[in-house]
Order: structure tokens, then sequence, then C-alpha cells
């Protein structure tokens, strides 16, 4: 009979004893167990996450915000950029005036998205289907149905695996955006599916991916005119006094949050008929015109550099906008003229430009937004080589349009400063848990010893020596840690298979099911390190009932009844 | 016959309370030969139960020299003396000592458990057979009757095929109809292996049955020196 079997007796032995110690184990493995395994699945979402970009340039505001918004779909919408800022990161041959982008030499890979429209309370990400495919080092997105959506079919989209388990939709089915959180907005026109992802377990699982050519046919959308290039001289000048108050004044240009209340104001585009001007936005417009340019005007004095020290001359706003821009201008320049008077008066070189939006007055509702209109929430950005980002950033943030962020070191930042003291806080608390319980073993144990020392004396009396006894009751200890790891782990387990769908509700981080995340790649770890903390907590606590066995005075204790 | 135990100027004490030493054991010589069979007798406080725990090595004596099988026990360290004793030798208790969480089986084998040697189930079984516990082999203490408790014990210390087997009021505690039962098992067992056997009863029927009776207080010179305390002190020492 070996001395685990003699071990494990006297753990049978004791029955009721034995099990409350390790069920009292059990519980503190199970909170630790569920707090390292909720830890190393957030720990991995947030640190691990292959993006694929490693650069995300949006609106200016909070950095963490639009990491938080782009990565996670988190955190409330941010504001949106112009589109045709979003065309500076492209090269060339993307490009339909055949320039290449102001940041073009920077970047390898961008991808626009839109956020903000909610389909129930999962947000709608409006990209391109490049953003499926662009970042070939970022996640794999693959389909249980369907396929990504092609950009000639507008009204179409991709659903995630978490979005089609929860509303049970399929390919060929239709969502319909809403402008604002979950119900109550504007509910737009409906897109049909034509894919389901895989789940991920990814922040991909939640989220509803529609064709952002339909999203721009879609007159909410609109860029708010005080952003559209005609206007946006000022905003380009390094440091430029931005003034938010002054454009406010004019009612139709803030018209990209608030269509429910102000409907006519809403969209420029299908409001006005090719001919006559509508008469509450020329006005505006021309209050904006007049505001700008003087703003231009002023700013070009301080600094007559401005955008100008970007590395190719060309690529500077001021020499791009009159190019790209130029199928629009023979329509509108009389117009123009007219009403700008200040504005010509600075002779600035894109005057012209100003107001291209009314070759495409008239077009009804579900005419695309022009370039000129189009606004993006993000661009995800490979940069090329070392160094690009930060070649890029320093013109980024001069202007007065966009940020950049960099979102893993945002999100390592947050996570360092939010959820890893919270994670060390319930690791300490779990911990706490376990050394309890372990001293609870070590009471049991060593209240057994009065009644144990008569035992001990009788198997040293048939020849066990003092280590030998001392093992056993060490064994003992073990045992009854290690049977209280395990149940602990079961109920662990269990645990994260509950809590799993309503961390991934609030969180939207998925942490799994039972072995749903590379269960050899994280498991394993965790719990081997559990195994041996336990065996040397085990231990320690053994000892002191141990070294009571070890120096049972054997002839004592067996005269002394039993 | 060559002797299978044997004491020489063996002295045990104990420190009393106030720090003077009492002593219990004082034997010039004392030996038993291989598979003899003799009884000690002796009163309460004589020193039985010391000489028994000095002979199977659970107590270590003050000076003096204790050869079993030709081992000066007394010299080994105590590592090897427990081993030897589990190799050598068999101990049957007044109070049986079964280990309550173990079967009449296990409780055998845990007799072979600490002798080095691996667990031979086959023997374990067949002494239980012999002492007539075939269809009791997985009962426990608790569920076996007093007498079949104390055969129990004697398998368990035949167990390792000892040379010598010790054997502490085995009969005290077992009703009259089943000591004869018991004496008988041990004496014929014992006979069967060629085992030495020194066992302590204050039972006369018991002691007249063997042709060596020894009276420990005509040899341990210390409890005549200290016949007046030693009737206590000894003992409640022991005891306690």
């Amino acid at each position: 009979m070996s001395i685990w079997t003699i071990a494990w007796r006297s753990i049978l032995q004791r029955g009721l004893a034995s099990t409350l110690t390790a069920i009292s184990m059990a519980l503190g493995i199970t909170l630790v167990i569920a707090v390292l395994v909720i830890e190393s699945r957030v720990d991995r979402s947030f640190n691990n996450q292959t993006l694929g970009y490693d650069v995300i340039v949006g609106a200016k505001g909070g950095q963490l915000q639009l990491v938080l918004n782009t990565v996670f779909h988190l955190s409330q919408p941010v504001e949106n950029i112009p589109y045709w800022y979003y065309k500076e990161f492209l090269p060339k041959s993307q490009r339909s005036d055949g320039q290449a982008g102001r940041f073009s030499d920077y970047v390898e890979r961008a991808v626009p998205i839109c956020m903000g429209d909610y389909f129930h309370e999962f947000r709608v990400v409006a990209t391109t289907p490049d953003y499926f495919t662009a970042f070939d080092e970022g996640p794999k997105y693959e389909f249980a149905e369907g396929a990504v959506f092609k950009s000639d079919q507008p009204f179409t989209g991709v659903i995630g695996a978490e979005v089609a388990r929860r509303t049970g939709l399929k390919v060929g089915g239709k969502f319909a955006p809403s402008h604002g959180v979950a119900s109550g907005g504007h509910v737009h026109d409906p897109f049909t599916i034509v894919g389901v992802l895989k789940r991920m377990g990814t922040p991909a699982d939640r989220a509803v991916f529609a064709n952002m050519e339909g999203f721009y046919m879609i007159g909410d959308h609109a860029l708010p005119e005080y952003l559209q290039r005609k206007n946006i001289g000022q905003l380009l000048a390094p440091g430029a006094d931005h003034d938010h108050a002054d454009h406010d004044k004019a009612p139709a240009t803030d018209h990209d949050h608030d269509h429910g209340a102000t409907p006519a104001a809403t969209k420029p585009s299908d409001a006005k008929p090719d001919a006559t001007p509508a008469p509450a936005d020329k006005p505006a417009a021309a209050a904006e015109q007049q505001h700008a340019s003087d703003r231009k005007h002023a700013t070009d004095d301080d600094s007559p550099a401005a955008a100008g020290d970007a590395s190719a001359p060309d690529q500077t706003p001021a020499h791009n906008l009159p190019a790209h821009t130029e199928p629009a201008k023979a329509e509108s320049s009389k117009t123009d003229s007219a009403k700008l008077p200040a504005h010509t008066a600075a002779d600035h070189d894109h005057d012209a430009v100003d107001h291209d939006h009314d070759e495409h007055a008239g077009h009804h509702h579900h005419a695309p937004l022009t370039e000129e209109q189009r606004e993006v929430t993000a661009i995800l950005i490979r940069t090329r080589g070392f160094g690009g980002a930060m070649g890029m950033q320093k013109f980024i943030n001069k202007d007065s349009i966009a940020q950049m962020a960099y979102p893993i070191g945002e999100i390592g930042t947050f996570f360092e400063t939010f959820v890893r003291p919270f994670q060390y806080l319930l690791l300490g608390l779990s911990v706490l848990i376990i050394v309890v319980s372990g001293i609870g073993i070590m009471v049991s144990i060593y209240n057994s010893m009065s009644d144990r020392r008569h035992e001990i004396a009788v198997m040293r009396a048939l020849g066990a020596s003092r280590g030998t006894v001392m093992w056993i009751i060490l064994l003992e200890s073990i045992l009854l840690s290690l049977g209280g790891v395990l149940l602990g782990w079961l109920l662990g387990q269990a645990l994260i298979a509950v809590l799993s769908p309503w961390i991934l509700n609030s969180t939207g981080v998925s942490v799994g099911f039972f072995g749903n995340i590379g269960l050899s790649y994280y498991h394993v770890p965790v719990e081997v390190y559990l195994i041996v903390g336990i065996v040397a907590l085990a231990s320690l606590v053994g000892l002191l009932p141990a070294f009571t066995a070890y120096r049972t005075d054997v002839a004592r204790a067996l005269s002394a009844s039993p | 016959m060559a002797n299978i135990l044997s004491l020489r100027d063996v002295r045990k004490s104990f420190v009393e309370p106030g720090g003077n030493r009492l002593p219990i054991l004082n034997i010039a010589s004392f030996d038993v030969a291989a598979g003899e069979q003799m009884v000690l007798i002796g009163r309460s406080g004589s020193g039985k139960t010391t000489l028994l725990h000095v002979i199977a090595g659970i107590s270590r004596p003050d000076s003096g020299v204790v050869q079993i099988d030709g081992t000066d026990i007394v010299a080994l360290p105590e590592a090897n003396r427990d081993r030897f004793r589990a190799a050598k030798l068999g101990y049957v208790f007044q109070t049986f000592n079964l280990l309550p969480g173990f079967s009449a089986l296990e409780n055998v084998l845990l007799g072979m458990t600490f002798g080095g040697k691996h667990p031979d189930r086959r023997r374990a079984e067949e002494l239980l057979q012999r002492v007539g516990l075939a269809h009791r082999l997985h009962h426990r203490p608790t569920m076996l009757s007093v007498g079949e408790q104390q055969r129990v014990a004697v398998a368990r210390a035949l167990a390792n095929r000892p040379k010598l087997v010790l054997a502490d009021e085995p009969t005290a505690n077992v009703d009259a109809g089943h000591q004869q039962q018991i004496v008988d098992l041990i004496r014929q067992t014992c006979r069967e292996e060629n085992v030495a056997l020194v066992l302590v009863t204050h039972t006369p029927e018991v002691a007249q049955q063997f042709q060596r009776v020894e009276n420990l207080e005509h040899f341990n010179t210390a409890s005549k020196l200290n016949a007046a305390s030693a009737v206590q002190a000894p003992a409640a020492k022991v005891a306690t």
C-alpha cells in the first residue's frame, strides 16, 4: 500500500471535514480561474490583437475615444472628417484627379470607415470591401455564409457572427441602419445581407458592415458644410484658431446630426434644384465663405507656408483643390464669383471650386453624395516602412481637421491605466481567498492530529519512519488541495461559460466558451502555474501538522488510550 | 540455538518534572532464543511496556546493547531502526491499534508497507485465512468483534515474516471466552514460522501455559531499587 493510498484513506475517513475544506479551496480556485481566464482573454483582446493597421486617422478629439470607437466599436460615436481628407492618403492610381494624395508617400494601405449608425444595439460600420482584405497581417475574415459585399452593389452588407445569432438574420436578410443609438433614431433604407462572418472572438462579431457606397446614398451622412473643402483652407493652416461658434450661427451648416428635427436642412444636395439655389442654404454658405476667407486670409498672413511644407509642393491642398474638382467648376463658377466678393478679393486660388455640390443639386434622395459632401469617421492606415507614421503625424496634427492615433499604443495605455489595476485587485482578492482556504485545510488537518497521533504512533510502531508519516500528512494536504483545484477548475469553467455572453455584451470583448479560444495556447500555462502554486501552498500549510506528525512521541502516544 | 534477542546492561530512565532522573530499566542480561516462546510478568509499573518499547526500538535506552538477530539496534540511526523494526519485529498491542480507515486486509498490508519490500497481498490474505477471517477481509475494524480485531492484529504482526513478535497483554481487552483462542493463535502461527515470542501478561492462566516465565521485577534492578515509587511514577509518566 503506497503512502498515497494511506493519505487518501485518511481523507476519506474524515469525509465531511475533507469535503468542506476542499469546497472552500474550490471556491477560491473558481474565482482565480475565472479572473485569470477572463483576464488573459481580455488581455489578448486588448493587447495581442493583430489589427493589420498601425494608425488611425479621425476627427480631432480624444485619441482613446477614436481608438475605442474604431477598433472595439465601443464608446460614443466620434465626429467625422471629410472624405477628401481620406483621399489625401491615396496614391495617384486611386484618385480621380490623377494626383498623388498629400500623405500617400507614407501610406501602404488606407481604408475608410463611417460609423454612427446602429442596427438594433449593434454598431454599423460602413466601409469598402477592402476592409476585409486590405490588411493581410490583420484578422482573417472568414465567412460562415456568403461573401464580402461588392462595391458596385451599394445597399449590401455583411454581419458578424454574434449579430447573426442574436437577430437570426442570414444571407438575403435585410438590415436598416438607424441614426442614433439603438431605437429612436431615424431609420434608413435597408441593406441586403450578402455575407455572415464566422465567429472571430473580436468586436467584428458584434458589428454590422455596410457598403459605404450605400451609406453615401443616405443623405444624412453628408459632411457638414464648414468641413467641405471649399471652406477648409483655414483649417489646414498650422495653429489656425478655428472658431466653431461662428459656424454654428448658420443653422444650415449644422446638419450632420440634427436632421430628425430639421429635415429640410439636412441635405443640401437634394434640396436644391439646378437653377434655383435653396434660399436657406445659400446665405448660410455665403456667410460661411465670408468667414472662411477671412480666416484663411489671416492665417496666410501669419504663416505663408501654411500646408505648403509638405514634402512635394504639388501635394499642398492649395494645388490639389482646383484640379480635384475641375469638372464641377464650370457650372458653378458664375454664382461663386457673384456671391462671394470678399472671397474673390482675397484672391485665393481655390475659390473657383466652391459649391461644386451644386453640380449634383437636384439629384434625388438616393443619388450618392458627391465626394465633396462625403465624410468618413476614421481611416485605418498601414503606414509604409519604418517611420512612415511619424512622418505623417507632423502634418496631420498641424491641420485642424484630423488627428492621428496609434491604436496599439492607445490600447496599451488604456489597458495599463484602467483595466490592469482592476485585474490586479481581483487577482489579489482571489489569491487571498485561496490562502484563507489553505489555512482552512491546515486547521482541518491540524485539528485531526490529536485524534491521529495514535494512528501515527501505530504506523511508526509498524516501521514507518518519521519522514514517511510526515509525507503522509503532507500528501493529505496536497491531495485535498488538488481535489479543490479540480473542483474549482470545473466550477470556474462553468462560471466563464455562464458569464461569457454577459462580458461580450457589456464590453464587446469575447471571452469565448469552453475552449472556444486557443485552449492549448491559453489554459495550459495558467493552470499549470495554478497547480504548482497550489501544491506549494498545500505543502506549506501541511507543514505544521506534518511536523507534528514528525515529532510524535511514539512510546507516549501508544501508551495513551486511543 | 542462537539468541534472536540479547540485552546487555540496558538502562533507561525518565526525567521527572523536578529534573531528577527516575530509573525504569536496569537489566544486566536478558536473552531469547530463536523461535523461543516466553512470558514476561510483573506488576504494573515494573517497566514491562518500556522494555518492549526498548526492544522494538521505539524507545532508545540510555545505555546498553539491544541485539536483535545480530544487530545492535541502539547503535542504528533512527531511520534504520524504523526499517529494521518493520523487517524483523512484529508487535501485538493490548488495544489492537488497527487503523480505523482501513479494512482488515489493508491493515495487514499496512504492516508490510514500511518494510521496504513490496506488500504481498497473497500472504496477507493467507494470514487472515489462517486466523479464521477469510470472510472478513474487507471489513473495517469497527465492523469486527473485539476477538476478530485482535486476530487481525496478530496477522498484521506476522505479515513481514518477523524474527521476533512482541505481544503486550494481547488478551487483556479480549473477553474470557476468546482469550485462549488468541493465545493459541499467536503461539501456533509463531511456531509455524519459527518466530520467537515475548508475551507480556497479567493473566496466570495464560502465563502457566508457557515453559519459560520471567518476572521482570526479578531481573530489572531498577524496579527493585524504586519499588515504592515505581508502582506509580513510571506508569504515570509513560502513560501521559
